[in-house]
């Protein structure tokens, strides 16, 4: 056999274009949803849960929810943050793999609502970690949840890997 | 009861939203959907008290008119019930998400300020 000039795959940076392509075919607008309640009253849990009904079906835009935040794009915050839930919601954003996006859900996430007097509460969730995007309501339609969440995505280029 | 669902499901020829792909037509059909309160006309009355009336201190006032952070309304609707002057009304925006939380501040001003 004689020694080839050129790689058998061709040129690699041309290799590394087309993968990144096909990665971007294959991973558009496909984006893991964790979901974490820090102190909300259930009642934006199930406008968030009807994300996932056939009605509003998420899915269709390539949006999941995921059990683990391991495997998690996009941390979706739903209530004031308490005393008790604020070491679990940083560690939950410690354990996603960057880039990463929070989105937070009602207006106990953005300001505290009604809670935001109680002696529990440490504050809204931009006082614990960054947020992307913000979604108003109490609590908010299906659909403003998921304007949060194609805006936070939209937001991404924007979100560097080193941070 | 499965029956009748899957029934309608089949007559309206739809069964999943068509948002955002087609964002005016969802808008158009939730026109009447109550929403979140919105300023339609300047005020500067002072003597109302509706900063209080507010569960969550989402109305302020200064000398520039008066003010309504959608981060904090709840959409209770005492406002819209107490305000005599019909500075509030119901709107039906239902995709109010934002990437800076400034932008959900609205302000009532007035076309008579220097
Ligand atoms: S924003 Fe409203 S609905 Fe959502 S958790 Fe807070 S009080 Fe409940
Ligand atoms: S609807 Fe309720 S929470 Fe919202 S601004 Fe009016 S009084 Fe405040």
């Amino acid at each position: 056999m004689t020694t080839e000039t050129h790689h058998p795959l061709g040129d690699w940076e041309q290799l590394e274009q087309n993968t990144a392509a096909a990665l971007r075919k294959v991973f558009h607008r496909s984006i893991y949803v964790r979901h974490i309640d820090v102190g909300s009253c259930n009642a934006c849990e199930s406008e968030i849960l009807a994300l996932s009904n056939p009605y509003y079906n998420f899915h269709r835009l390539g949006l999941f929810f995921t059990p683990s935040p391991r495997h998690a794009d996009l941390l979706l915050v739903s209530g004031v943050v308490t005393r008790a839930m604020k070491d679990v919601l940083l560690a939950t954003y410690n354990a996603m793999p960057r880039p990463r996006l929070v989105v937070a859900t009602g207006v106990c996430a953005l300001h505290g609502g009604i809670f935001r007097n109680s002696s529990w509460v440490v504050g809204p969730v931009d006082r614990v970690i960054p947020v992307d995007a913000w979604v108003p309501g109490c609590p908010p339609t299906p659909y403003a949840v998921l304007q949060g969440i194609l805006s936070a995505v939209q937001h991404r280029p924007e979100v560097s890997v080193c941070e | 009861m499965f029956a009748n669902w899957l029934r309608s499901g089949w007559a309206s020829g739809r069964v999943t939203t068509d948002y955002p792909s087609r964002r005016e037509h969802v808008l158009e059909k939730h026109h009447n959907w109550n929403i979140i309160p919105s300023i339609i006309t300047p005020c500067h009355r002072f003597e109302c008290e509706c900063q209080d009336l507010c569960p969550t201190g989402a109305i302020s006032k200064d000398k520039t008119g008066i003010q309504l952070d959608r981060a904090a309304c709840i959409a209770c609707g005492r406002c819209i019930a107490q305000c005599p002057q019909g500075v509030f009304a119901w709107s039906a925006d239902i995709d109010l998400a934002v990437t800076r939380k400034d932008l959900l501040r609205q302000r009532g001003e007035s076309r008579h300020d220097h």
